[in-house]
C-alpha cells in the first residue's frame, strides 16, 4: 500500500508533489507568492469554482501582498495565520492527506516555505441552487423550503429550526473516490444511542467507490434489500426533519443530495405530512384516515375487482354485476389481462410524464389519459368500469406523501392483481396475508414497522395518537418510541 | 435492542390463541352443539368453555414449571430418550391436526366458493404461506396476529350484529335440556375442538412476562366462548335447531343470508370467509412453526429453513392421501377424543407429577 505522502519543510518538494498530483488538472489553481516586506515564499492552491474567489482574492489575497510586514521565516505560515489572513474559519494541518480532501471540497491551501504545516481556509463557494422550494412534498400551509444538494445549507436549515447545542453534526465521508460527506444529525438528549451506534457501524461497514445520493446509501445501508417498503424515510422538507430528529430520530444529511434519510421508521410515519400538525386536529384526522383509506385502495382495488368480478360475481347485488357485465360488452380479452394492460398503460405514462420536462409531462397526461383512454374505451378495447377501477387506484396512490413508498404499494398491487387473477378470492387474502407477514418482520434499526399498530403498548399507546387519528398536540404529551426511553416528556403543562 | 428478543406480548399471546381457537370451532362448534344437544347447545358451548378454561389452567400450571422450553422439561423429567420419543408422539398429532385443518380450508372453499378450484393447488398454496409464515419467528408471528385479530374477528361481530333483528326467540327457547347426558357429551365435543390450547405447552416460554398469563389464556378462551354463543344463538334464531343441525357448516350459511345494510353486496361469505383464511393461516403456521421448534431440538438442526420445507412437503403428501373429507373427519374426531385429548392431558400431567417428586414441585431454577 502506498504510504500517505508527508508536507515536507522545503516548500518546493510540496510544490513539485502537488504539480504531479494535480498534473492535467485544468480545475485547479496553483500560484506561487512571495508576501511581507521580506518576500516570504508561499504557495497557494484551490479549485477553481468550487472556492469564493471574492474571498481569496479580494480580501485575504490582497492583505496578504499589500498589508503585511516583515513574515519570520522560521514560523511563516503561523505569523499568517495570526496575522495576515483575515478570516475565523481556518486551521493548520500536518496531514497532506486531509489538507487535500479539504481543498478538493473547496478549502484553500496555503503553503509557506520552511514549513511542514499547511493552512486550511474555509472558502467553499461552489455554485448551487440556494435554498429551493419543496416540490415533491408540497404543503399548503408551513414553510415552503426545501433542501438543497449543498450538505451545510441543509445542516443550516435544521440549525435554524432547532437552535439547540444539544443538537449534533457529526460528520463522515463516505466513497472512497466520491469523498461524499455525510452528517448524522440528532439530538444528543433524545437520540437512543443503541440506534445511533447501529447507524455508525452500517455506515462503516462498506467500501464504495462513490455515493452520489441518499437513495444508493440508504440500499447500502438497510437491513432487508429485497424488501419493496422503504426502511429509510426521505424527505425534502427541513420542518419534516427538524421534528423528526425532536422525536429522537436521526437525519443523515448526504451531499448532493437534496433528499435527507430519516431513520429508524415505521410505516405509520410515511402517512404523516408536515402540515398535519400546522393545520387543526379534526380535519387532519379526517385526512389521515382518508390517506390510509386511499392507501388500501391503490393496494386492493384492482386484485379485489378482479377476485370478485370473475371468480364470485355473486358477491355483488344483481343490478350491480349485470352493469358490470354490459360494460365489458364486446372486449376481447379476459378482464384480468385487460385491468393488467390498463394498467401497465397507466405506468407508462406515469414514467413517460416524468421523464419529459414540465408542461410537455402535462400534455402527455392529457392525451394519453383522455385521448388515448377514451379511443381504447370506444373501441371496446378497454371496459368503463376498469378505466375508473384504475384511475381511482391511481388517484389514491397519489394521496399518499412519500414517493418512495408509494412505489413500494404499486409493485403489491401487481403482485395482489396476479394471485387474484389465479386464485380469486383466495389468492387475494393468500396474497394479503404474505404482504402483512412481510411487513410483521421487517424493521428498522429494530424498530418493528408496524408500530403503532404492533406492540404499541411497549409505549403505553403513546404512538397510536399520531396514526390514523392525531391526537390534538397539547394531549400527545410524550415523544414516540424513537426517544430514549427517559427523555420520552414532550410537553409540560404550566399553571 | 428490544425487539430482537424472540419473544412476544402478552396481548400478542392472547391475540394468536384467539385466532388458533376461532379458525375451527367458529365453523364446527354451532353445528356440533345443535346435532348433539338441541336447543341446549348454548349450555353445551359454555360447559365446553368451561372445560376448556380448566384444562388451560392446569396446562399453565405444568407450563410454570419450566422456564426454559417443554423439551428440556420433558428430558429432566423422563431422560432424553423418552422425551425424544414424547416430543416425535407430539409432533405426529400437530402434523394430523395440520392435515385436518388443511383438509377443512379446502373443503370450505370449495363447497363455498372455488368449487372448480382443485383442492391440491389450494392446499399447496396455503401450506406455502404457512411456511413463510413460520419462518419468519415467534415475534412476527406476534405481530401478524397482532393485525389479524382484528380482520378475522371484527367481520364476524358484524355479520352477528347485523343478524340480531332476523333472529326469532322462539327458535331459541327452551334452552334448558330434556337429556344432560347430550348435553355433557356435546360439551366434551366442543371441548375437543378447543385442543389446540395443548399449544400454550411450547408457546408460554416465548411470553414476556409469562408467569402473568392466565389472564391473557383464560381471556382468550372466554372471548371466543362468547362468539360461539352468540354465532349459536344467530343460526338457531334465524335456521332453527333442525335447520342448523342439518347443515354441514351452518355459519357460513348463515353469512350468506345476512345482508349489509346498503345493499352494495349481496352476499358475504365470500369476503368472510377471505378474513377466516387469516386465522386458518395463524394456526396452520403454529403448528409448523412449533413442529419446526420440536424438530430442532430433536435433530439439533441449524437450517431451520429446510426443515419447514420437509414438513411442508410431508403435510402435503398426507394430505393427498385423504379423498374423503368427511370420512377422514371422523377419523380425526375419534383420533382426538381417544387420543388427542386423553395424551394432552395425562402426558403433561405425568411430567409435572415427575417434576414435582424430583423437585418438590418448586419452579425449576435456570443453571
Amino acid at each position: 500500500m502506498e504510504e500517505p505522502a508527508k508536507i515536507d519543510i522545503c516548500l518546493e518538494k510540496n510544490i513539485t508533489y502537488l504539480e504531479s498530483v494535480f498534473s492535467d488538472s485544468a480545475d485547479v489553481v496553483k500560484r506561487s507568492l512571495w508576501v511581507g516586506e521580506n518576500k516570504y515564499w508561499i504557495y497557494m492552491v484551490y479549485m477553481d469554482s468550487m472556492s469564493d474567489r471574492m474571498l481569496m482574492e479580494g480580501k485575504i489575497l490582497k492583505n496578504l501582498m499589500y498589508n503585511l510586514k516583515s513574515v519570520p521565516e522560521d514560523r511563516g505560515l503561523e505569523y499568517l495565520k495570526d496575522n495576515g489572513i483575515t478570516s475565523a474559519d481556518m486551521k493548520m494541518v500536518d496531514s497532506m492527506e486531509e489538507a487535500l480532501k479539504d481543498m478538493i471540497s473547496g478549502d484553500t491551501l496555503i503553503f509557506g516555505n520552511n514549513s511542514d504545516k499547511v493552512l486550511v481556509i474555509s472558502s467553499k463557494g461552489f455554485p448551487n441552487r440556494g435554498v429551493p422550494t419543496a416540490e415533491s412534498e408540497v404543503a399548503i400551509r408551513g414553510s415552503k423550503e426545501g433542501f438543497s444538494e449543498v450538505i451545510r445549507v441543509n445542516t443550516v436549515l435544521i440549525r435554524r429550526r432547532i437552535r439547540d447545542t444539544r443538537l449534533k453534526v457529526k460528520q463522515t465521508v463516505v466513497g472512497v473516490r466520491s469523498k461524499t460527506d455525510v452528517a448524522i444529525v440528532y439530538m444528543d438528549d433524545l437520540v437512543r444511542k443503541d440506534i445511533l451506534k447501529e447507524v455508525e457501524k452500517r455506515l462503516n461497514k462498506f467500501e464504495i467507490d462513490g455515493i452520489f445520493d441518499s437513495g444508493s446509501l440508504e440500499q447500502l445501508a438497510e437491513e432487508k434489500w429485497y424488501s419493496p417498503f422503504p426502511q429509510f424515510q426521505s424527505t425534502e422538507r427541513p420542518d419534516k426533519a427538524a421534528s423528526a430528529i425532536l422525536e429522537g430520530r436521526i437525519a443523515l444529511i448526504i451531499d448532493n443530495s437534496p433528499m435527507v434519510l430519516l431513520l429508524p421508521t415505521t410505516l405509520n410515519c410515511f402517512f404523516q405530512a408536515s402540515d398535519d400538525y400546522y393545520n387543526r386536529w379534526g380535519t387532519v384526522c379526517f385526512t389521515r384516515i382518508l390517506r390510509y383509506l386511499a392507501a388500501t385502495i391503490s393496494i386492493i382495488l384492482p386484485g379485489i375487482y378482479v377476485a370478485i368480478a370473475t371468480f364470485h360475481p355473486e358477491i355483488f347485488p344483481t343490478k350491480m354485476a349485470l352493469s358490470f357485465v354490459a360494460s365489458r360488452q364486446g372486449v376481447p380479452f379476459p378482464l384480468a389481462i385487460e385491468v393488467l394492460l390498463m394498467e401497465l398503460a397507466f405506468e407508462l405514462l406515469r414514467e413517460a410524464g416524468i421523464r419529459l420536462p414540465g408542461p410537455m409531462g402535462g400534455t402527455l397526461g392529457i392525451v394519453g389519459g383522455l385521448i388515448i383512454g377514451q379511443a381504447a374505451v370506444d373501441a371496446n378495447i378497454i371496459s368503463p368500469t376498469v378505466v375508473i377501477v384504475v384511475a381511482l387506484t391511481a388517484l389514491s396512490a397519489f394521496t399518499i406523501p412519500n414517493e418512495g413508498f408509494a412505489s413500494a404499494f404499486r409493485l403489491v398491487k401487481f403482485y395482489l392483481l396476479l394471485l387474484s387473477s389465479f386464485l380469486g378470492l383466495v389468492g387475494f387474502a393468500l396474497g394479503g396475508i404474505t404482504v402483512l407477514i412481510h411487513l410483521a418482520s421487517l424493521k428498522s434499526f429494530n424498530i418493528p414497522y408496524l408500530m403503532p399498530f404492533v406492540a404499541s403498548n411497549i409505549n403505553d399507546r403513546e404512538d397510536e395518537k399520531d396514526s390514523i387519528i392525531r391526537f390534538p398536540i397539547f394531549s400527545m404529551k410524550n415523544r414516540p418510541i424513537f426517544t430514549r426511553e427517559e427523555a420520552r416528556r414532550r410537553i409540560i403543562q404550566k399553571k | 435492542m428490544f425487539s430482537k428478543n424472540n419473544e412476544i406480548s402478552k396481548l400478542q399471546m392472547k391475540r394468536l390463541l384467539i385466532l388458533d381457537l376461532f379458525a375451527t370451532t367458529v365453523l364446527i362448534v354451532p353445528g356440533l352443539a345443535a346435532r348433539t344437544s338441541g336447543k341446549a347447545g348454548i349450555i353445551s358451548i359454555v360447559l365446553g368453555c368451561i372445560m376448556s378454561l380448566l384444562y388451560a389452567v392446569y396446562i399453565l400450571r405444568i407450563s410454570q414449571m419450566y422456564p426454559d422450553n417443554y423439551f428440556g422439561f420433558m428430558k429432566r423429567c423422563v431422560g432424553k430418550f423418552l422425551a425424544w420419543i414424547f416430543m416425535l408422539a407430539y409432533a405426529f398429532k400437530f402434523l394430523v391436526s395440520m392435515v385436518y385443518v388443511l383438509a377443512l380450508f379446502t373443503e370450505v372453499i370449495q363447497m363455498a366458493f372455488l368449487s372448480e378450484m382443485s383442492k391440491y393447488v389450494l392446499a399447496a398454496a396455503m401450506l406455502i404461506i404457512a411456511g413463510y409464515g413460520a419462518t419468519k419467528g415467534i415475534e412476527a408471528r406476534g405481530r401478524t396476529g397482532e393485525i389479524m385479530f382484528y380482520v378475522v374477528i371484527l367481520p364476524i361481530l358484524i355479520i352477528i350484529l347485523l343478524s340480531v333483528s332476523e333472529i326469532r326467540m322462539e327458535n331459541l327457547l327452551p334452552i334448558f335440556p330434556s337429556d344432560g347426558n347430550d348435553v355433557f357429551y356435546g360439551s366434551y365435543l366442543i371441548f375437543s375442538t378447543f385442543s389446540v390450547l395443548e399449544l400454550i405447552l411450547f408457546i408460554s416460554p416465548f411470553v414476556k412476562g409469562r408467569k402473568h398469563i392466565y389472564r391473557s389464556v383464560t381471556g382468550a378462551i372466554m372471548c371466543v366462548g362468547a362468539i360461539l354463543v352468540l354465532l349459536f344463538v344467530a343460526a338457531v334464531g334465524i335456521f332453527t335447531v333442525n335447520g342448523v343441525a342439518g347443515e354441514q357448516w351452518p355459519t357460513v350459511i348463515l353469512m350468506q343470508v345476512v345482508s349489509l345494510p346498503g345493499g352494495f353486496l349481496s352476499r358475504q361469505d365470500g369476503l368472510m370467509l377471505t378474513f377466516w383464511m387469516g386465522s386458518v393461516f395463524i394456526l396452520l403456521s403454529g403448528y409448523l412453526f412449533y413442529i419446526g421448534e420440536i424438530t430442532t431440538h430433536l435433530v439439533k438442526a441449524k437450517k431451520r429453513k429446510w426443515i419447514m420445507i420437509c414438513w411442508i412437503i410431508i403435510v402435503f403428501a398426507i394430505f393427498c392421501l385423504f379423498q374423503d373429507f368427511n370420512a377422514f373427519s371422523d377419523v380425526y374426531m375419534q383420533f382426538l377424543l381417544y387420543i388427542g385429548i386423553p395424551s394432552g392431558i395425562i402426558l403433561p400431567g405425568l411430567f409435572g407429577l415427575i417434576h414435582i417428586i424430583k423437585g418438590g414441585g418448586k419452579p425449576d431454577e435456570k443453571k
